[in-house]
């Protein structure tokens, strides 16, 4: 964070966005043919693909649990997914704690109870990012869910908050990630409760509190989106293959 | 046509595969995309959940004395006693109704039928399109047969085994359904489809 | 295990007799593709980028260029850093080993047809004393239902062609400013893999295929050359069928050359 730079000129953000605005989301469902479910996402500049396969046979034997489904979940970052270098090929750190995160968010959303003793394997892969790539990645998780068939509580709807030249600002892209002054991912389940939560950076209690109300607002033209696009993929034909 | 998302409320009384809907509070939600009809919600996408009397195909993958365990593709492993009759060895394909369903996914299965391996396919497609496949008491399977000649056996698990020389046909027809499985009308597009095929 | 090795020994039987009556499952002829389909440019972060289709199995390709240190006797040129793999995405694997050896396999075999062709001109990447271009380049087979060997080196054959190349100032990249593509110098390689079931030869095999074929013969080609061969599987081959898959080869490769265009 020690580079400045404007992220805010006379109210506009670099995209020209306005500070509550959100970026242009396109979503696909059931892209991969050999999963059980699958989808692609396209927020901003992001690109990212997520893949289910589930309910398997738990095996080794003793990753199985008699009251309900175990449900793993694996997020990575393609070494080419960023504009600059070339990057780390496998686990970083970072992709590990995201990828435990996506998976706590994710477990309240499934009704693992309904098929113990097996187990569900997410996998979320960023192939190109813009910042924001966890509540991305996370909404890209959920809808590949809802393709394989899992029984769900409701949908995800994911959104950055934040803080940059000290104006509140929502969906966060790149620069707004690495050079402003606050960012605080989350994500709200469909009784509006917060099943994923951080922040990072200085903010006080009341920015706090505008950017829940912000954000909550932000999740419900998300859930907009996600049904559109779940009416939209279910109303034709579904060739799994996929369109960039 | 209401399509319904999970966690939407469903105000008729429907009944449903288990696990594509739920009760709370009295109320009913469903689980998985689908839509209702005739009463029943019908999911557009259903992970597998086995159901007793199911009619299911499977492999033999292992086969000790008088226990035989059996492949159907899905997290639910079949086991069969064996008796004096019928020839299962490793690798037998079999059909056979499921019993019960133990507590660890294991399926008890009963009526166990050795299937002859010659001029047949198994195929695999996801045990929640099974249903467009059989069709309105049987309408579509019936027509996919007689276009192709094939003699076509289902596994409600999701396996199916082809009969006949026009195999590739039926798995066209078959891929076809299944790209479909959640519109209405097909029986008339497949047909169509079987009709111009060479 | 012995459940995935049963169900591979049945399916194998079951495709063998297909064959018998001279058809494959899908009505395809021997040496017949499935239907193939690319898009190129697809990662815009990426200097270069292609996705290849060979009927439902998914290859991905992009490349990143950076500034490295030579390789050690190589200070003259470039350097090219290829990694390819199975995705979980397509195999639904939660297994993460740096060594698994179809990862590597597939990488070494995608890097052998690459470097072998010479079809980049590695010497037009170097800059400056111990300043030199990395082709870093990256494969994912993102859906799989067989040739996966065949559809990664043609995502990334069409992914070198369309990489841009960035102006160098300074010793530093300036990736906004595009002067040209990356330089080549010979024909993209391109492969076809033939897979042996019995004494039946089959190109672009689908999964079920795969796993019934005894071996497999993987040829890729550069204009009139052979660039690289590997063949894989337990099963063995016989240096007439060697030949006829040689000229097989350089007769699909015109086919599939017009999806590099």
């Amino acid at each position: 964070m020690a580079k400045k730079m404007k992220l805010i000129i006379n109210g506009k953000r670099l995209d020209g966005r306005n500070p509550l605005e959100l970026r242009n989301i396109s979503i696909k469902l059931g892209v991969i043919k050999n999963a059980d479910g699958s989808a692609y996402i396209e927020w901003g500049k992001n690109k990212i693909i997520a893949s289910a396969f589930g309910p398997k046979e738990a095996l080794p034997k003793h990753l199985a649990d008699p009251h309900r489904a175990v449900l793993r979940c694996v997020y990575m970052m393609a070494p080419f997914c960023s504009l600059e270098e070339h990057g780390k090929i496998g686990f970083t750190r970072r992709s590990v704690e995201i990828s435990k995160l996506l998976k706590e968010a994710l477990s309240d959303i499934v009704l693992l109870d309904m098929f113990p003793n097996t187990i569900i394997d997410v996998y979320v892969n960023v192939l190109q990012a813009d910042g924001s790539t966890r509540v991305a990645s996370l909404t890209a998780a959920s809808l590949a869910l809802l393709n394989a068939g899992l029984p769900l509580k409701g949908l995800i709807a994911a959104v950055s908050g934040g803080k940059a030249d000290n104006t509140l600002i929502i969906d966060l892209g790149k620069e707004e990630d690495n050079y402003g002054q606050a960012d605080m991912p989350i994500a709200y389940n469909s009784n509006g409760d917060i099943i994923l939560f951080q922040a990072d950076g200085l903010l006080t209690k009341e920015e706090i509190e505008k950017l829940l109300d912000y954000t909550n607002e932000a999740a419900k033209k998300i859930f907009e989106i996600e049904r559109n696009a779940i009416y939209e993929t279910y109303g034709k034909e579904m060739k799994k293959t996929l369109r960039m | 046509m209401k399509i319904y998302l999970p966690g939407d409320l469903i105000k008729d009384d429907v009944k449903a595969n288990k696990v594509a809907i739920r009760s709370e509070n009295g109320k009913t939600y469903a689980c998985v995309v689908g839509t209702v009809k005739d009463g029943f919600f019908k999911p557009f996408e259903l992970a597998y959940i086995p159901s007793v009397n199911d009619k299911i195909i499977g492999i033999v993958y292992e086969k000790k004395a008088r226990i035989a365990f059996v492949d159907t593709g899905t997290a639910f492993n079949g086991i069969l006693q064996l008796t004096n009759e019928v020839n299962i060895e490793q690798g037998s394909i079999i059909m056979a109704r499921v019993m019960k369903i133990e507590d660890d996914n294991n399926l008890l299965l009963t009526d166990v039928k050795t299937l002859k391996k010659e001029n047949a396919m198994l195929i695999f497609i996801h045990p929640s399109k099974i249903a467009r496949i059989i069709g309105k008491e049987g309408s579509m399977l019936s027509l996919i047969k007689e276009k192709t000649q094939c003699q076509i056996l289902i596994g409600l698990n999701g396996y199916i085994v082809i009969y006949g020389k026009n195999v590739k046909n039926v798995i066209k027809a078959i891929n076809f359904i299944v790209e479909r499985a959640h519109l209405e009308n097909l029986t008339n597009q497949v047909s169509s489809l079987l009709s111009k095929g060479g | 295990m012995s459940k995935q090795f049963i169900l591979a020994r049945e399916k194998k039987a079951l495709i063998k007799q297909f064959l018998k009556n001279g058809e494959r499952i899908d009505g395809r002829k021997n040496f017949e593709y499935r239907e193939i389909e690319v898009i190129k440019n697809v990662i815009q972060n990426a200097e270069g980028s292609a996705i290849a289709k060979i009927g439902a199995t998914q290859a991905l390709a992009a490349i990143k260029l950076d500034i490295i240190a030579p390789f050690p006797n190589e200070e003259d040129r470039g350097g090219l850093i290829i990694n390819a793999e199975f995705s979980p995405l397509a195999t639904g694997k939660m297994e993460f080993s740096q060594f698994d050896e179809n990862n590597i396999e597939l990488s070494r075999v995608v890097d052998r047809a690459i470097r072998s062709s010479e079809c980049i001109d590695m010497e037009k990447l170097f800059i400056e004393d111990g300043k030199v271009f990395g082709v870093f380049l990256d494969v994912y087979i993102i859906d799989n239902n067989g040739n996966a060997f065949d559809a990664a080196l043609l995502a990334s054959s069409l992914a070198i062609k369309n990489c841009r190349f960035p102006k160098v100032e300074n010793g530093k990249i300036i990736r906004e400013e595009i002067i040209g593509n990356l330089p080549l110098k010979n024909p993209l390689p391109l492969s076809c893999t033939f897979s042996k079931i019995d004494d039946y030869l089959l190109l672009d095999a689908t999964y079920d295929e795969e796993i019934a074929s005894d071996a497999q013969l993987i040829i890729a080609t550069s204009g009139n050359y052979v660039c690289s061969i590997q063949k894989r599987g337990e099963g063995s081959i016989k240096k007439g069928e060697v030949l006829k898959l040689i000229d097989v080869s350089f007769e699909q490769s015109k086919t599939l050359r017009k999806y590099l265009e």
